[in-house]
């Protein structure tokens, strides 16, 4: 049987049944009723009920959901991403809330430092610090391996730039801290899906393809597949070697000053180094001078100590420094011409020819070696050398230059021999540096010692030129 | 041949279908008249509407008398609350509403003062007002065997024709729940008739 078969059985069993003719209802008695009561009383229909109690239930799942989707937004949605690039390839992500959510790695050389870290609970500052220790104990980063890229990429530029200057900081006190002088390239970018796609293709990282785009576009001698497979040491010389302007696309912070000027602003601003003098003075204060100080202190009585001091620091500070030389070989000059005329006045009544000789010899050839030493100085930006400071050094000697001092003009002339073979050798500029340092001490003591030389070769001078008068005589 | 075939079966006498059941379109301006004591509209709801309440009121008491007690006791509520309807455009939820109140109200009562013996139960059950056996046997079990809820939905879609939503719509009970308890009921009736030898 089936279901219809049983519905017309209860359809004829019941209407089978007798019913009350309408007549006797009808001739019933009933009551008016004044109103409803319980049995009569009409309901509300629950539907309208079921639809406020739906739209009641879909109220708080909105609710729940705008809350959670604002909760996921802000935790763990990425909102920043950052790279660290060295050879191993870092991706760091972020949250809105600046939270490390995520740390991949994008090499095969990232990936053992990466599984030896747990991010978790760790800041930003932390975990890029940890990284950069982490990198430099694997010796990817080295004093002769120095160059790191930071990139940042978000959607907010002015955050981006926040994050990525928090980051430099942390990144170079970090690496200073491993007595390394780091190089790091910066970039903030927004996102991009090419780029990003790009990046993915070649396992490498957005900021590192973006390095690498901006390398062919300027250069357009290599192709991708070349440029892909350097690390950034490479590409960074690549891009020195071709004389490409990185600072176009990407900001170069170097510990020493001389390399960032050198890429960016010698041949084109030099008005622009004028104005940041003090900004160098502060940093080179910062890095350097304690450390000359504490050798100085011991070796010199106060007053002419804090004299030297603050000319060494001075002269430190605007080393490379093309307009300051200029200037500063003027002031030479002039200290020169001042000399020269104390030398008139005491030999008054020598002659004049030999004292017009003497005074040739002097100042001229005193400016000749300026001038040369503006030659010089000019031939070493151009060629790339950031070892002026021997030059600043013997400045600081004084207006007559000692053969210590000649001699390590010539050695700098080696050097930047070296470094045109090189353009860019770490290892030659770390090199550099020491011996930078050693000249600086070097010529610190020198310049007590010439001070008194001075005088004595002053008097030398006199007195050969009075033997002379005698001879003569 | 097969064209003298098609056109019989469109022109020839139509084959009257049992199972079509009369649509139960009550205008709310009934009560309105009712409640002015026209007799004509009175009379027009009681014929379109008796079945139902009977079937409706037999499925709570089970009893056919309880049913008939139930059904003129509706009525006699409606013609003296008539004036006081509200349209809210369920005329036929009002009326089983009075229908279920009145035969919960006997049902409390009947089961409070005295209990209903077997055999009161079985010489009830008899019906022997209903002519076929099986169809006795079939409502015998109906109310037998099921329970209230699907006793009312089975009764008002078998008798009244109403549609699972219009159940649910006139008891005020989900839809999905009408259609749960519906093929719950009429699965439970087959099994037992089955059982009974009712079923080939």
């Amino acid at each position: 049987m089936k279901n219809r078969q049983i519905e017309k059985a209860l359809q004829n069993a019941v209407n089978g049944a007798p019913s009350i003719p309408f007549a006797e209802i009808a001739a019933m008695p009933f009551v008016r009723m004044p109103e409803h009561d319980a049995i009569t009383e009409q309901r509300e229909r629950k539907t309208k009920v079921q639809i406020k109690q739906f739209v009641l239930a879909a109220a708080c799942c909105l609710l729940v959901l705008v809350s959670m989707s604002g909760w996921l937004l802000q935790n763990r949605m990425t909102d920043s991403v950052i790279t660290l690039d060295v050879n191993p390839s870092i991706k760091i992500s972020m949250n809105q809330r600046d939270k490390v959510i995520g740390l991949k790695s994008l090499n095969n050389d990232a990936k053992e430092i990466v599984r030896t870290i747990d991010f978790e609970g760790m800041s930003i500052q932390e975990l890029v610090q940890t990284l950069v220790f982490a990198m430099v104990e694997h010796n990817y980063l080295a004093p002769d391996k120095n160059t790191i890229l930071l990139t940042v990429s978000n959607r907010k530029t002015g955050k981006a730039d926040r994050i990525l200057a928090d980051l430099d900081d942390i990144v170079r006190d970090s690496l200073r801290s491993k007595n390394i002088a780091p190089t790091i390239l910066k970039q903030a970018i927004s996102k991009e899906k090419k780029l990003s796609e790009l990046a993915d293709k070649y396992h490498i990282s957005e900021g590192r393809m973006r390095l690498i785009q901006g390398i062919i576009s300027s250069s357009g001698e290599f192709t991708m597949d070349q440029l892909v497979t350097m690390n950034l040491e490479q590409l960074y010389r690549i891009a020195k070697e071709y004389n490409i302007d990185l600072s176009r696309f990407i900001t170069i912070d170097t510990e020493d000053e001389g390399k960032s000027e050198e890429n960016t602003s010698v041949n084109e601003n030099n008005n622009n180094l004028h104005n940041n003098r003090s900004k160098k003075w502060d940093d080179r204060e910062k890095i350097e001078v304690p450390k000359e100080d504490t050798t100085e202190k011991d070796k010199y009585d106060s007053d002419k100590e804090k004299k030297e001091d603050s000319k060494i620091n001075r002269y430190d500070g605007f080393e490379n420094d093309k307009e300051h030389n200029f200037y500063r070989n003027k002031d030479d000059d002039q200290e020169d011409k001042d000399n020269s005329k104390e030398n008139k006045q005491q030999n008054k009544n020598k002659k004049k020819k030999e004292t017009n000789k003497n005074n040739h010899t002097n100042g001229k050839s005193e400016g000749d070696q300026g001038d040369a030493e503006e030659g010089d100085q000019d031939k070493d930006y151009d060629k790339g050398s950031y070892n002026n400071h021997d030059l600043e050094a013997s400045k600081l000697n004084g207006n007559i230059l000692t053969e210590d001092n000649e001699d390590g003009d010539k050695g700098e002339d080696t050097e930047d021999k070296d470094n045109k073979d090189d353009n860019w050798g770490d290892a030659d500029s770390r090199i550099n540096n020491k011996d930078r340092h050693r000249n600086v001490q070097d010529s610190d003591e020198d310049n007590d010692k010439p001070s008194s030389e001075t005088y004595s070769s002053g008097e030398n001078t006199d007195k050969e030129s009075r033997d002379r008068e005698n001879s003569e005589d | 041949m097969e064209f003298m075939i098609l056109f019989c079966a469109i022109v020839g006498p139509e084959v009257p279908n049992l199972h079509k059941y009369r649509k139960l379109n009550i205008d709310e301006e009934i009560f309105r008249k009712i409640a002015q004591n026209d007799m004509a509209a009175f009379e027009e709801l009681y014929h379109l509407t008796e079945r139902s309440v009977y079937s409706f009121a037999l499925s709570i008491l089970k009893n056919h008398e309880d049913a008939m007690d139930i059904l003129q006791e509706t009525y006699l509520k409606i013609r003296g609350a008539a004036h006081l309807y509200k349209p809210m455009g369920k005329p036929l939820a009002w009326i089983f509403t009075i229908t279920k109140n009145l035969a919960m109200s006997k049902y409390r009562m009947t089961s409070r003062t005295a209990a209903i013996s077997t055999e009161d139960l079985a010489e009830d059950l008899s019906y022997s007002y209903v002519n076929d056996q099986e169809d006795k046997l079939v409502l015998r079990a109906a109310l037998s065997i099921l329970d209230m809820e699907e006793r009312e939905i089975i009764l008002l879609h078998a008798i009244s024709g109403f549609k699972h939503r219009e159940i649910a719509e006139h008891l005020g009970i989900s839809l999905g729940t009408v259609l749960s308890k519906y093929h719950r009921g009429l699965n439970k009736l087959k099994k037992h008739l089955k059982e009974q030898g009712v079923l080939g």
